[in-house]
């Protein structure tokens, strides 16, 4: 059975499929879908919980729920004293910045790798698959030295530019490969009759095709960038320039012992944004994954 | 490597030719701005590894030729064979735990259901969850006398202390990491689920097929691609897999969880031996790389679509 | 090839945001956190208006990242000037002449050097050179909840302290009365994490008699008095059950702890305590009393660009004006400020009386942890050893000596 064209258009959207069940198949099925999303939720629980709460109740009675030991003190510490709101939006406009980048990089170098015959291609490709596999810890101090050279520790462009060529551009270049690998060819065809050349054929033919694949390589591109932690502890020292996940460890005493409260209530704030994004657009992100590279 | 290739296309004559000639222009204007940044900021970098796995460098001074002395080391020192058991059970266990749990998971979230979409968030929450608050959440529930351990103490195992037991914390970490990571790899399921056309499912059906049956014969050759996509993204994942590690147990008890990127992290950041380290580096990316290759080759064997 | 110019222009904004200066810029690396980054950035701040042409930069890394962060910087040609040293990275950073001689600065008549105690100087000095100053000369002193003691009906360990009998089978007997009586621990004597191993455990180790490395810095973990030491905590941690087993996270700040081993500093974190808690002198063994005094320096580093600007400013931090100020956070070293009046009342919430009798007057009795320039290494395989130890059923001289061997064999 052959199946091609899996990429271009899925069989069926889920809303053309309605299974229908019982009520009472349904009933079990929350009961089970409960079950399963215990472990997941009750950490999530305790976060949420636990920023709220004050050290000593933190540690005191960690699994107590209780509502009235709630104070918002935390939040309000948080950017009182500390630059919390600036290395929010030190982490926002990386991340702004890294997307935008990495997804265009991604398209234009995945096209020709999936598509263009040109001499070295597979070497080259082979290169990235290592660079997608090179742990950022490894490459640390070659990295840091380049960039001291050229006066650029203590700059977020280490930090952009490693984002975007190493394992996750690098990932970002091969799912647009195997993207543009599933398109049919008989569409470059079409275009190069109505005289479109090879740039051309990618722009206005390919790349409006290649939304939800884009936006896959986006949210991998996100959640990397909002998580790095290695490449900015080693290349930022100001505390000005600190992104979140370095930020997070900054809630310290004088000598470096840690304040768990504030801890926990800006690890709140850094997980929000992502999990309501991912709230409200989850169907459309499963469906952009259902409709991008992630098939080959 | 070169499936996307198709060397038996029709030859179109000069036309074809010449359009060769501009492909490969286009081609290399194309990849330009990716590969010149990846070969100055990685492969340049990774190739100075290898080079810095040949002498003695402490970092702080400067280094020192040994040629193959750190290799030789490694041979020898029969903490270097624990880590990288302990790396074969860590990467084993997270690839068939992750996996069949994630797998489990989409065909469970695949349905069409009212509140589906909170379930699903649910289950991918973890994923958005900063490494520090996920670790300490489990060090709380871990602790001797936490939740955890007093309830399997309840169950009949008395004294369980699962993250600080050698005997158990490697698996401690497995289930702990599989729970943070699972979300994403069920997402890209279920986005292949609902690839899968309901019909052929229906078909399976009116001809005698248990659902088993269905799901091993219809849904899994059809998610084939996707599959390997998630297995080689789950390995390399696993391979490099350091800060939770290092958040919640630092190797230990007893480097029971010194997975070689934490034992080549340690010797080059914590005992400041950085050629040793890079040494280190080089097996665990040989190795790596090995495995890649390998599931390349395999892929084009058993994926199903491809040509 | 748009991004690429993107990149450009991108990093031709950051570039420009930090050039342009014709002044001297010094680096200062630091952990601080909270207030005390904030007198830090304050005194930076300070010592250019009165210092023309010198402007100072504060930097911060996480004190878990700190020594490997500056040595990358360090590898790199990219030093910091000045910095903050904690004391096990000292003999690792003066094994590779990372740090500059202060011998010409100490030399001085204005820096007053009589004014600290020798054994302040002992863990910087090498040969004839003095390579750190310290900042923070803290003995470790006893927290107790006194809630806890009251509800146990056990005498606290300041008045035992005062009728002389406040000693290892006191601690013992008070942290089994608060686990019995209380749904508390007893006591905790190690850190949340085993790599810190050695606060609070050399304390009770010393005042057995044993030690964590002979003078000769061969282990000397597997000695009588250790292994007495070791058998005590084991014995409290299993048996009484008085003491938490490791990967157990109650703290002293959550209020279920009886007593507690740490630095004055650690006060910061009860600031919102809902229990009351004092101070008092760590428990008196065979012996003698002997606290760990816990160390953290000012060092100028040997790549710096401008290392006569570097060590003048660290002169202006070592002085006596300023570590008055920086004793707020950190018990200065130097005996003029130490006595003063003006530290023994800096904490509110530590009565001057107390801090006089649990701090200062243990001073003499404290002792620096000696470690060799592999202690780095030495530490990762005790801390493995530590964890087998604390394990139920563990036989402690035979793990001990086994430990002795790997630690040895390095």
């Amino acid at each position: 059975m052959k199946t091609e064209g899996v990429g271009t258009g899925r069989w069926a959207a889920p809303e053309a499929a309605p299974v229908r069940r019982p009520v009472r198949w349904s009933g079990l099925l929350y009961l089970v879908l409960a079950l399963v999303s215990l472990p997941f939720l009750l950490p999530l629980l305790w976060l949420f919980v636990s920023a709220f709460k004050s050290t000593s109740a933190i540690f005191g009675s960690p699994f107590d729920l209780k509502v009235s030991a709630l104070t918002l003190t935390n939040f309000a510490q948080v950017f009182a004293d500390y630059p919390f709101a600036r290395q929010y939006f030190n982490s926002l406009y990386i991340a702004a910045l890294v997307v935008p980048l990495t997804a265009a990089m991604a398209a234009t170098a995945g096209y020709a790798f999936a598509r263009l015959r040109f001499p070295g291609r597979d070497l080259i490709f082979i290169l990235s698959l290592l660079a997608m596999m090179v742990p950022s810890e490894l490459t640390a101090v070659p990295q840091f030295v380049l960039f001291s050279r050229l006066g650029l520790t203590n700059s977020h462009l280490p930090v952009i530019v490693l984002q975007i060529f190493s394992a996750t551009g690098a990932f970002a270049v091969f799912l647009m490969r195997q993207h543009f690998i599933t398109l049919p060819r008989e569409l470059e065809d079409a275009g190069r009759v109505d005289g479109l050349g090879t740039l051309g054929v990618f722009w206005f033919i390919l790349l409006p095709l290649s939304r939800p694949a884009l936006a896959t390589a986006a949210i991998f591109a996100v959640l990397n960038s909002w998580n790095d932690y290695f490449n900015p502890l080693i290349y930022l020292s100001r505390e000005g320039l600190l992104t979140l996940p370095l930020a997070l460890q900054r809630f310290t005493d004088p000598l470096g012992g840690v304040y768990w409260n504030l801890t926990l209530a800006a690890g709140v704030l850094v997980a929000l944004p992502v999990l309501l994004a991912f709230m409200l657009a989850q169907r459309q992100f499963i469906e952009s994954l259902a409709a991008s590279g992630t098939k080959g | 490597m070169t499936s996307g290739a198709r060397p038996s296309r029709p030859v179109l004559g000069r036309r074809a030719l010449n359009r060769r000639g501009r492909e490969g222009w286009a081609g290399w204007l194309l990849v330009a701005p990716y590969v010149l940044g990846m070969l100055i900021f990685v492969i340049g970098p990774l190739v100075a590894v290898l080079g810095v796995s040949l002498t003695q460098w402490s970092l702080l001074d400067a280094p020192r030729w040994v040629g193959l002395g750190n290799y030789a080391r490694l041979a020898a020192d029969p903490a270097f064979g624990r880590s990288a058991a302990v790396t074969g059970v860590f990467t084993l266990g997270i690839l068939a735990i992750n996996i069949s749990v994630a797998l489990a998971l989409a065909s469970l979230l695949n349905v069409r259901l009212r509140g589906i979409g909170l379930f699903r968030t649910l289950i991918f929450s973890p994923v958005v969850m900063p490494v520090v608050a996920w670790a300490l959440v489990w060090k709380f529930l871990l602790q001797p006398e936490g939740p955890v351990n007093s309830g399997l103490a309840g169950l009949g195992f008395g004294g369980a202390n699962l993250l600080f037991d050698p005997a158990t914390a490697l698996w401690a970490v497995i289930l702990i990491e599989v729970l943070k990571a699972v979300g994403l790899n069920t997402v890209i399921f279920l986005s292949a689920l609902q690839g899968v056309p309901p019909e052929l499912h229906e078909a399976a059906r009116l001809d005698g097929a248990s659902p088993w049956q269905a799901f091993w014969r219809i849904t899994l050759p059809l998610i084939s691609p996707t599959f390997f996509l998630v297995f080689i993204v789950t390995l390399i994942g696993a391979l490099k897999l350091f800060t939770p590690v290092y958040v919640l147990t630092g190797g230990g008890p007893a480097d029971a969880t010194t997975t070689l990127i934490l034992y080549m992290f340690k010797q080059g950041f914590q005992f400041f031996e950085f050629g040793y380290a890079s040494a280190v580096a080089t097996v665990l990316f040989v190795a790596v790389l090995g495995l890649t290759l390998a599931q390349w080759a395999l892929r084009q064997r058993l994926v199903f679509y491809e040509d | 090839m748009k991004r690429l110019g993107l990149i450009l222009s991108v990093s031709a904004l950051l570039a420009t945001s930090f050039a342009g200066a014709q002044k001297v810029n010094l680096r200062f690396s630091t952990w601080a956190g909270g207030d005390g980054l904030t007198l830090l950035q304050q005194l930076a701040q300070e010592y250019a208006a009165q210092n023309a042409g010198v402007q100072v930069s504060v930097e911060v890394t996480p004190f878990a990242d700190y020594a490997r962060k500056v040595a990358v910087q360090i590898a790199s040609g990219d030093s910091p000037d000045v910095g903050w040293l904690a004391e096990q990275s000292v003999p690792t950073f003066l094994a590779s002449r990372s740090l500059l001689d202060l011998s010409s600065l100490t030399a001085n008549r204005a820096f007053n050097v009589p004014d600290f105690p020798v054994s302040a100087l002992s863990l910087w000095k090498q040969g004839k050179g003095v390579y750190g100053v310290p900042f923070s000369n803290s003995p470790q002193v006893l927290f107790y909840n006194k809630d806890l003691f009251k509800t146990a009906a056990v005498v606290t360990p300041l008045q035992q302290y005062s009728k002389g009998t406040w000693d290892y089978a006191a601690f013992r007997a008070a942290a089994k009365a608060i686990t019995d009586k209380t749904d508390a621990f007893g006591a905790r004597i190690m850190r949340l994490d085993v790599k810190a191993w050695n606060s609070g455990t050399l304390g009770v180790l010393w005042s057995h008699g044993g030690n964590a490395f002979d003078s000769s810095l061969k282990c000397a973990l597997n000695s009588p008095g250790s292994v007495r030491a070791f058998q005590l905590m084991h014995d409290m941690t299993f048996k009484d059950q008085s003491l938490p087993r490791p990967g157990d996270q109650t703290t002293f700040q959550g209020g279920r702890l009886g007593m507690y081993i740490d630095n004055v500093s650690f006060s910061a974190q009860l600031k919102d305590a809902p229990f009351k808690w004092g101070i008092a002198p760590l428990p008196k063994g065979p012996a003698g009393r002997v606290t760990q005094l816990g160390q953290a320096g000012y060092v100028v580093f040997a790549r710096s660009a401008y290392p006569k600007e570097a060590q003048a400013f660290l002169q202006y931090l070592a002085s006596p004006t300023v570590m008055a100020r920086t004793a707020k956070f950190f018990p200065p070293p130097r005996k003029s400020v130490l006595t003063s009046r003006a530290y023994l009342t800096s904490n509110p919430a530590i009565p001057a009386a107390d801090l006089k009798t649990a701090l200062v007057n243990q001073l003499p009795s404290a002792r620096v942890f000696r470690t060799g320039d592999n202690f780095l290494r030495a530490n990762d395989v005790i801390a493995g050893g530590i964890e087998r130890l604390y394990q139920p059923g563990a036989n402690v001289s035979a793990v001990l000596n086994d430990l002795c061997k790997q630690v040895d064999g390095l």
